[in-house]
């Protein structure tokens, strides 16, 4: 579950998703947008553990990375909570499996770009990466 | 929650259908899953069997085969020579259909198709040549995923695949394709799709 400290003091947190909607992170990043609110730290619970991301980054990232074979539908599942930098156009990532194992990544902005709080709306719909 | 489904082009019907506990068998022969292909040649037949190759699991109709014949052509089901294009090749021509599904409207990214080893990710597929197309994207050439004797395949020279707006159904039709390198059984051999997903 991530949790999000916003720029207007509230927190809000990861809810469960609705058909059909829009998934809780692409929904608060559109709230940002039109309240011209900014996001001022970020934070990953799983499995009883806290993860925080870098505070006041440039942006940040929310998202699930999966993979499904086709022989066995052996599979893995990963959280994914990263910090932007922007003149580096890199995010640093910080991957967690469903036990609470974690990794860190640094990623190419590019290849989160629609998972960031940089992205415009438009951009769900032409689905840049 | 979010699920891929394997699906064949098969049965009675034919239909979509789930490829389920089983797996993808390429062969020499459009009904049989058991002949074997010749070292450089490519499957004439492409089956759903239930181990390698087990039995038959495709029902009344077999599995599109869609076969390599040069880096731009494509032999559907034994027919003569096609560009391979979104026009020759129809969506129920395809060998293979991947949908991944999630409840809410996910944006997508990092959409790679690869094959492996079936035990790592990262490590190609020993004693293969494998190409796949990606049906709906304009796309005119096959993409090889898998060169063994190239030292190619694995997550790193996947192939990335361009359907990713925000939906709840994300369909893949994929055109595959296989030669062996060398003599022997390829048991050693998965394809799988990995993405990003918020």
């Amino acid at each position: 579950m991530w949790i999000a400290s916003i720029s207007n003091g509230e927190t809000v947190q990861e809810s469960a998703s609705k058909k059909d909607e829009l998934s809780p992170w692409q929904l608060l990043l559109m709230r940002c947008k039109a309240d011209n609110l900014r996001i001022t730290q970020l934070r990953l619970q799983v499995a009883g553990r806290t993860f925080h991301a870098i505070p006041d980054a440039d942006g940040y990232v929310c998202a699930y990375e999966v993979r499904s074979s086709l022989r066995n539908g052996a599979g893995e599942k990963f959280q994914l909570m990263g910090s932007v930098d922007t003149d580096l156009g890199l995010v640093f990532v910080t991957a967690v499996n469903e036990q609470g194992d974690s990794w860190q990544r640094v990623m190419p902005l590019g290849n989160l770009f629609v998972h960031s709080t940089v992205r415009e709306q438009r951009d769900l719909i032409i689905g840049r990466h | 929650m979010a699920t891929f489904t394997f699906k064949g082009f098969m049965g009675a019907g034919p239909s979509w259908t789930d490829i389920g506990a089983n797996t993808l068998v390429f062969s020499s022969s459009l009904t049989d899953l058991a002949t074997n292909i010749t070292v450089a040649q490519f499957n004439d037949g492409t089956h759903v069997g239930n181990g390698d190759p087990g039995t038959d699991q495709c029902g009344a109709n077999h599995v599109n085969n869609n076969k390599y014949l040069t880096g731009s052509t494509i032999s559907v089901n034994g027919g003569g020579s096609e560009a391979l294009n979104d026009t020759n090749l129809t969506a129920n021509e395809c060998s293979l259909n991947v949908l991944f599904n999630h409840g809410s409207a996910v944006a997508l990214s990092s959409v790679l198709f690869y094959c492996y080893d079936g035990t790592t990710p990262a490590t190609r597929a020993p004693g293969l040549d494998v190409f796949c197309f990606e049906r709906g994207t304009a796309q005119t050439a096959w993409v090889e995923i898998n060169d063994d004797s190239g030292a190619q395949g694995g997550t790193g020279n996947g192939d990335s695949f361009e359907n990713r707006t925000a939906a709840t159904d994300h369909d893949y039709y994929v055109a595959l394709t296989a030669s062996p390198e060398v003599v022997g059984a390829k048991t050693l051999f998965d394809l799988a799709m990995s993405l990003v997903y918020s």
